[in-house]
């Protein structure tokens, strides 16, 4: 478990400076507008403020009130307002219509506008024709860089996945070239780029023009990060839309995991309130799990649960007083553990076993429902705990030990009878899945492969037809258009016949979306297709040519999924059961079946230091144009490009030119930076943590926002609103 | 090498000066210098003469000219003076020409004496007329420092964000000083000056007498002061002939000199440069020009004509009626000589070379663009926007846009381009920039200048504009949209917005049905009859839920089709229910799946049980069983178990927990997977004998 770093493995840098950063800057802004204040946030930037600034900060700095920007008008009394939000145009409409209510009821106040990261041109546009410009004065927050954890860094703009690769919209990108510089300025420049993807290229390139425009102190510093990686969603759909099956990635499938915290509703923590559990390297238990295939969690769990129960058996022959010492001081110290251990593995047991336990098996166990869970054996009433958000956790965990293990619950079922409300952990695993996981992984595993295509469409069908979930069924047809290079047109049409039927007509719009974003196509008949591509391609590489029409940019977004799939070996080839306990690759990450393509694309880019051999691949992900790798002139230090001509007088165009001992010591720079534009899963980050224990790299992770299959069907999704 | 060191001249130990000439002055001056209002601008810009009759009080009849010269004295215009009496004319960073009216009125022009604006000074100012009037450059801008009849100060500190601060007054001051200037610090202008012995420093609020540190007694009055470029130094004149120099914050004393001269100087400049060795004042007399520094002996010059001193940022300018010469610190090497032309504060140098070059009116564009370049090259500093936009401002728009072409960074292109009507250029330079806001800014102007139909095809060629405005107008303005779908003749994206507008704009139900018949129309002509059908087989079912919703109450509207059968059947209507699916051609397994489940849910079993005997299952019996199970039905479930194919056979007896005939069954199918299955439900007392008998088929089995 948990497999330690290579001894010479690099430290991480200290990330933390950009959380006080964005606070410093957050509090300067907050006293711009001295005195009492109420603060208008924007929902999806709560979780983010609260990592940065909690409300008694927040308190310190003299807000009020806060309320969020929603629909509903609120009637604040407070005489200086001040909002934080996105630069959206529907909130630019919010705080018109407030100021302007405000103006028809002669009422005057100081309104203040921080737009977070930055601010567009056309919010201010909507301020000017809203006719509230003058009354509003507008800042920005360039607060762009959330640490989650020591080696995961979010933007937190999931936006960008559907503003880019579906509306075609650029304007993020400016965010990232400034979260880049940002990044160079305070931990040193990146002697070695690596990156693959239109969004990618044009991210770097704009980015290189800032650092050498701005000629920042960065030059002097000495790199700490030796390698940056920028890399499109689109260059691997695939594995953003596998079902998770690392800890973390499950976790995350399962109950969304939200800035880096999850929040347990009422249903799983069986009392009133919800829980909110931070889910970083600071949990040691957690950190233990999260890379691992959730098979083994099982295991690891029942250790660790094992060991507690023997603690807890020590209670034995103690009579009531020491019992009650007992629960008071050394379960104290267990509490903590415990309840984490004991909500992971419930939740495990939601996912991971989906056929509902007979619920007659523990039903023997426990007494009349709702009444709080007791010790028979000395006779002690839990009850005197009080019911504290620790109990519900222990709670659950021995009903799920007793619900997996019936014969080995002996033991635990002579100590506790568990008294509980399982309803609702029940009802979870009702709604759950109304199939199989195990057939679900089967079929996905079918699809990576290519085998059995008939079978795996007509199980999509019947996910359908039953209306199991529409983001799910949406996920395999794009899962199998991908990895089939399209639909067959009969299936094309069949399989959207069915959807619209089962989840209604506005559908369409999806399926229009999801083309030209090109996750779900049909494939076009085989001969024409070698010529119109190459026709098409050149369409679309020739920038005069400028306009493409939807059909064909999804035509030229053929997935060569089959095909790269075998150039890059990502399924692997095995003799035996894998074994997910000593995984081997990155594999283990989908159970061993298949090797998630862009971390296969990163390693070997990695390896080689260039694309070179790759040039198959990069034409098979039509990206000829788009793939770029560059280092850094050693000469002055950092600054001018190899392929340019440097700044400080070295005229140099390749990269053998550079001294040996300058090559050494960047290539020896075992931090790697690597940019998910458009967002990457956990799934991912967890392979690259093992690729970088397997080679004693450190991987920093940079995305947009996290995100998994869900994240990206609900943003190319149409929705009634 | 000996041109270049011929005119060097030591000061002190460190530090070479030259002076050599930049032109010869192509003016042919009618009057004296001396005899004109000289306003030069700096950073080798032009040159305004205004003849100053009012000085020698002829009369008012003869109106003065005012003339404004390149630096090299071409005649850019002239123009008859025909406002007030002026007193004194200075440039604006912007190269505006100011002019300081003795009614405190202040009137701008432009560079070719077009008159821009005027504005003035106060009241205060224009009852005790202005005596004397300094135009002067900070960070903030331009400013106007006024020194009125009632020896009042007066001054804005930009005249680009106009704001009068009329300055304390100094007390006792019953006459004119003997020289003041205006200082800069903390982004604040004061005021400095002289009166007999003493000098004073006035701010917003305060006079305060300041005393020159290791000033030598015996002074009694002084007779010029000079600022450095940079507001950092100080030189003051004594009526000793002594000069003073030291920081403008009174704080440190750089060095003095005693020229022994007492008669008062024409002028007194600094000469220094960024990073310069040394630091020297040069002062001119009538015909003598003199260089003093930190140093025992001053370097001498002797001055043929009138001429009138320039500073600059890098030395000074010294314009006669013949010459144009520049006097400044040598680098100290003669490696760097070659590099001043590179260096930023050789800027002076290029300024004035391409202010030449851009009047060359007979070169063509393309030489004229090309001979700038190679002169400045890449040099860092150099804006070749700025140099376009002065292109501009001479009337050269062709040379401008050619000039821009040598400007990297795309965005700086755009705000020149949008002004010279270049906005399609704009646009794709804005594109290049990958700055959306900029390129958003150009949409904005094109949609204002083009008619629609050109503005719409503008944006055909250049995808990234026209999603940005896609985008916006999708919040914004959502007929444009369709607008420019139309234009587009993208009958696809069409159908997908009158689709949308189906259920996010319209109400009613006819309503909703016309925007879908448009849909569908679109999708045809886009030649995608399976999004036409389907928008067609939409209209159907809205107009049957809304007749549902009549005829049975309760809610149809917006559900999927599947969702309307199954709300039918929920509520009892198995005919309409049947009709329904048969009119939408719903396949069999769904059918089943969502009877199965609808009937399932209401917990009726015998319907449920009938259903099954209908017609052979599509789906098999194994849902049957399951969701019997789900309903914790265990005697449904048993009948559908037996009806089970034998393919799952053993599933649906696990599933109703008959173990053992499941193992039954497996040890017939020989199968090990089925084997290990049952074998795993193997948990209770009671399996025991069937897991025994499990393993005894294995074995077996292994023995054959």
């Amino acid at each position: 478990m948990a497999f330690p770093h290579r001894p010479d493995a690099p430290e991480l840098p200290d990330f933390s400076m950009l959380k006080r950063l964005a606070r410093d800057q957050l509090i300067y802004l907050l006293e711009q507008l001295p005195g009492k204040k109420d603060l208008f946030i924007e929902p999806d930037l709560m979780s983010p403020l609260d990592r940065i600034a909690n409300v008694s900060i927040l308190k310190q700095h003299e807000v009020d009130k806060l309320y969020k920007v929603e629909n509903k008008l609120v009637l604040s009394s407070n005489e200086q307002l001040c909002f934080l939000v996105r630069p959206r145009i529907k909130n630019m409409y919010y705080i018109a219509n407030l100021v302007k209510a405000d103006k028809l009821a002669g009422r005057t106040r100081k309104y203040k506008v921080i737009f977070s990261p930055q601010k567009f041109y056309a919010c201010e546009m909507v301020l000017e024709e809203e006719g509230i410009y003058g009354d509003v004065s507008c800042d920005e927050w360039a607060f762009s860089l959330l640490p989650l954890d020591v080696d995961l860094l979010s933007m937190e703009l999931p936006e960008f996945f559907r503003d880019y690769f579906l509306e075609g919209d650029q304007r993020w990108i400016n965010t990232v070239t400034q979260a880049l510089h940002l990044l160079s300025t305070l931990y040193g420049p990146f002697p070695n780029s690596y990156g693959i993807g239109r969004c990618a290229k044009m991210s770097y390139e704009l980015w290189r023009k800032l650092e050498e425009e701005e000629e920042s102190e960065t030059k002097s510093r000495r790199p700490e990060i030796g390698h940056i990686f920028l890399l499109d969603r689109d260059m691997d759909f695939v594995t953003a839309l596998c079902s998770q099956v690392v800890y973390e990635g499950l976790v995350d499938d399962t109950f969304r995991i939200k800035c880096g915290s999850v929040d347990f509703g009422p249903e799983v923590t069986s009392s009133e309130k919800s829980l909110k559990v931070l889910l970083n390297a600071d949990d040691k238990v957690f950190s233990e799990i999260r890379n691992e295939h959730f098979s083994n969690v099982f295991g690891f769990l029942s250790q660790k649960a094992r060991n507690l129960q023997s603690q807890y058996d020590r209670r034995r022959g103690m009579d009531i007083k020491q019992m009650k010492n007992f629960v008071s001081q050394e379960l104290k110290g267990l509490k903590q553990e415990h309840r984490l251990l004991s909500l992971r593995r419930c939740q495990l047991g939601m996912r991971g076993e989906v056929t509902v336990p007979p619920a007659d098996a523990a039903k023997g166990l426990y007494f009349p429902r709702r009444d709080p869970w007791l010790l028979v054996g000395g006779g002690l009433l839990w009850s005197q705990m009080g019911k504290s958000t620790s109990t519900f956790c222990l709670k659950i965990f021995f009903l799920w030990t007793i619900k997996r293990h019936p014969s080995r619950t002996s033991n635990v079922s002579s100590l506790f009878v568990i008294l509980a409300d399982i309803g609702a952990c029940e009802s979870i695993m009702k709604k759950k899945t109304k199939q199989d996981f195990q057939e679900l992984i089967k079929t996905e595993h079918a699809l990576l492969e290519g085998f059995n295509i008939r079978e795996s469409t007509s199980y999509i069908e019947e996910h359908i037809d039953r209306q199991v979930s529409p983001i799910e069924s949406l996920r395999l047809m794009c899962l199998l258009s991908i990895t089939e290079n399209g639909l067959i047109p009969k299936d094309y049409r069949s399989l959207k016949t069915q959807y619209l039927q089962s989840y209604g007509p506005e559908h369409l719009l999806t399926f229009s979306n999801l083309r030209r974003a090109g996750l779900l196509t049909e494939q076009a008949p085989g001969d024409t297709l070698t010529a119109m591509e190459s026709k098409v391609s050149k369409l679309v590489t020739d920038k005069a040519a400028g306009k493409i029409t939807d059909a064909f940019s999804s035509l030229a977004k053929r997935s060569n999924f089959r095909a790269i799939s075998k150039k890059l070996n990502l399924i692997p080839r095995v003799d035996g059961e894998y074994d997910l306990k000593v995984p081997r690759d990155m594999a283990y990450v989908f159970s061993g079946a298949y090797v998630p393509l862009s971390c296969r694309i990163i390693e070997q880019v990695l390896e080689r230091r260039s694309w070179q051999g790759l040039e198959e691949v990069v034409r098979l992900l039509n990206c000829s144009e788009y793939s770029f790798a560059g280092m850094w002139c050693g000469g002055c230090g950092w600054g001018c490009h190899l392929v340019l001509v440097c700044q400080c007088g070295a005229e140099a165009t390749d990269p053998t030119d550079m001294t040996k001992e300058d090559r050494a010591s960047s290539e020896s720079l075992r931090l790697i930076l690597v940019v998910f534009l458009g967002g990457c899963t956990f799934s991912e980050i967890s392979a690259l943590r093992f690729l970088g224990r397997e080679k004693g790299y450190r991987f920093i992770f940079l995305t947009t926002a996290v995100t998994n299959s869900a994240r990206l069907m609900e943003a190319m999704s149409e929705v009634k609103t | 090498m000996d041109c270049y060191t011929a005119n060097w001249n030591p000061l002190g130990d460190s530090a070479f000066y030259r002076k050599y000439e930049l032109y010869s002055m192509d003016w042919d001056l009618k009057e004296e210098l001396r005899d004109c209002l000289v306003a030069a601008a700096p950073y080798g810009g032009p040159i305004a003469l205004l003849r100053n009759p009012w000085r020698k009080e002829k009369a008012a009849s003869v109106r003065p000219m005012l003339e404004i010269y390149s630096a090299s004295g071409v005649p850019l215009v002239s123009l008859l003076w025909k406002s007030g009496p002026v007193v004194s004319m200075g440039w604006s960073a912007e190269e505006e020409l100011l002019c300081v009216q003795e009614d405190g009125a202040v009137l701008v022009y432009g560079l070719h004496g077009d008159f821009r604006r005027h504005f003035s000074m106060g009241n205060e100012v224009l009852q005790n007329r202005v005596l004397d009037a300094r135009i002067f450059h900070t960070e903030l801008g331009s400013g106007v420092a006024i020194l009125t009849g009632a020896h009042r100060f007066t001054l804005s500190a930009n005249v680009g964000d106009l704001k009068l601060r009329r300055m304390p007054e100094v007390p006792g001051l019953q006459s004119a000083p003997s020289c003041w200037t205006t200082l800069f610090q903390e982004r604040v202008a004061h005021i400095l000056l002289a009166v007999g012995p003493d000098l004073y420093l006035l701010d917003h609020a305060t006079c305060s007498v300041v005393t020159p540190p290791g000033l030598p007694p015996g002074v009694t009055s002084f007779l010029q002061m000079a600022v450095s470029f940079t507001y950092r130094h100080l030189a003051l004149f004594t009526d000793t002939g002594y000069i003073w120099m030291g920081t403008a914050s009174f704080t440190d004393k750089l060095c003095e000199f005693n020229c022994n001269i007492r008669a008062p100087p024409k002028q007194m400049v600094w000469c220094t440069r960024p990073r310069s060795k040394e630091r020297a004042v040069v002062v001119a007399w009538e015909r003598r020009l003199m260089v003093v520094g930190n140093a025992p002996e001053s370097i001498q010059f002797v001055l043929d004509e009138d001429s009138y001193l320039v500073p600059e940022l890098d030395g000074v300018r010294i314009f006669s009626r013949n010459t144009h010469e520049f006097l400044h610190e040598v680098p100290v090497t003669s490696e760097e000589i070659f590099k001043i032309a590179s260096m930023a504060p050789g800027a002076l140098l290029l300024e004035a070379q391409k202010e030449y070059e851009v009047q060359q009116k007979d070169v063509s564009d393309e030489d004229v663009a090309r001979a700038i370049n190679q002169k400045l090259g890449d040099t860092p500093g150099v804006s070749y926007s700025d140099i376009a936009a002065r292109a501009y401002g001479c009337g050269r728009t062709e040379l401008a846009i050619k000039l821009l072409e040598y400007e990297p960074r795309s965005g700086e292109q755009v705000p020149l381009l949008l002004k010279m009507k270049r906005s399609k250029l704009a646009l794709s330079k804005a594109i290049e920039s990958g700055d959306t806001d900029l390129v958003f800014t150009v949409l904005l102007h094109l949609k204002n200048e083009l008619n629609r139909g050109d503005f719409f095809m503008t944006l055909r060629n250049q995808p990234m504009a026209l999603s940005l405005y896609r985008q916006f107008c999708k919040h914004q303005e959502l007929e444009t949209l369709k607008d420019l779908y139309n234009q587009d003749d993208n009958h696809q994206e069409l159908g997908s917005f009158h689709l949308r507008a189906s259920y996010a704009a319209e109400e009613r139900i006819e309503g909703r049905v016309a925007a879908l018949q448009i849909a569908a129309d679109a999708f045809y002509k886009a030649k995608n009859e399976f999004a036409a059908k389907a928008t067609e087989d939409q209209m159907r079912l809205l107009r049957l839920q809304r007749r549902l919703e009549d005829e049975l109450g309760g809610q149809f509207l917006d559900l999927s089709l599947h969702d309307t059968v199954t709300t039918l059947i929920v509520g009892g209507h198995n005919k309409r229910a049947e009709q329904l699916s048969r009119d939408f051609r719903i396949p069999d397994k769904r059918l089943w799946w969502l009877k199965l489940t609808a009937l399932a849910d209401l917990e009726d079993w015998e319907e449920l049980e009938k259903f099954s005997k209908s017609k052979k299952s599509p789906i098999g019996y194994l849902p049957f069983v399951e969701i019997c199970m789900k309903q914790h039905n265990k005697y449904e479930a048993k009948k559908y178990a037996s009806r089970v194919g034998p393919e799952q056979k053993v599933k649906a007896l696990l599933l109703v927990g008959d173990v053992a005939q499941a193992a039954d069954v497996a040890i017939e199918h020989r199968s090990e997977a089925e084997l290990s299955l049952v074998l795993s439900h193997c948990t209770g007392a009671s399996d025991g004998a069937t897991a025994d008998k499990i393993q005894r088929a294995r074995t077996q089995a292994q023995k054959k």
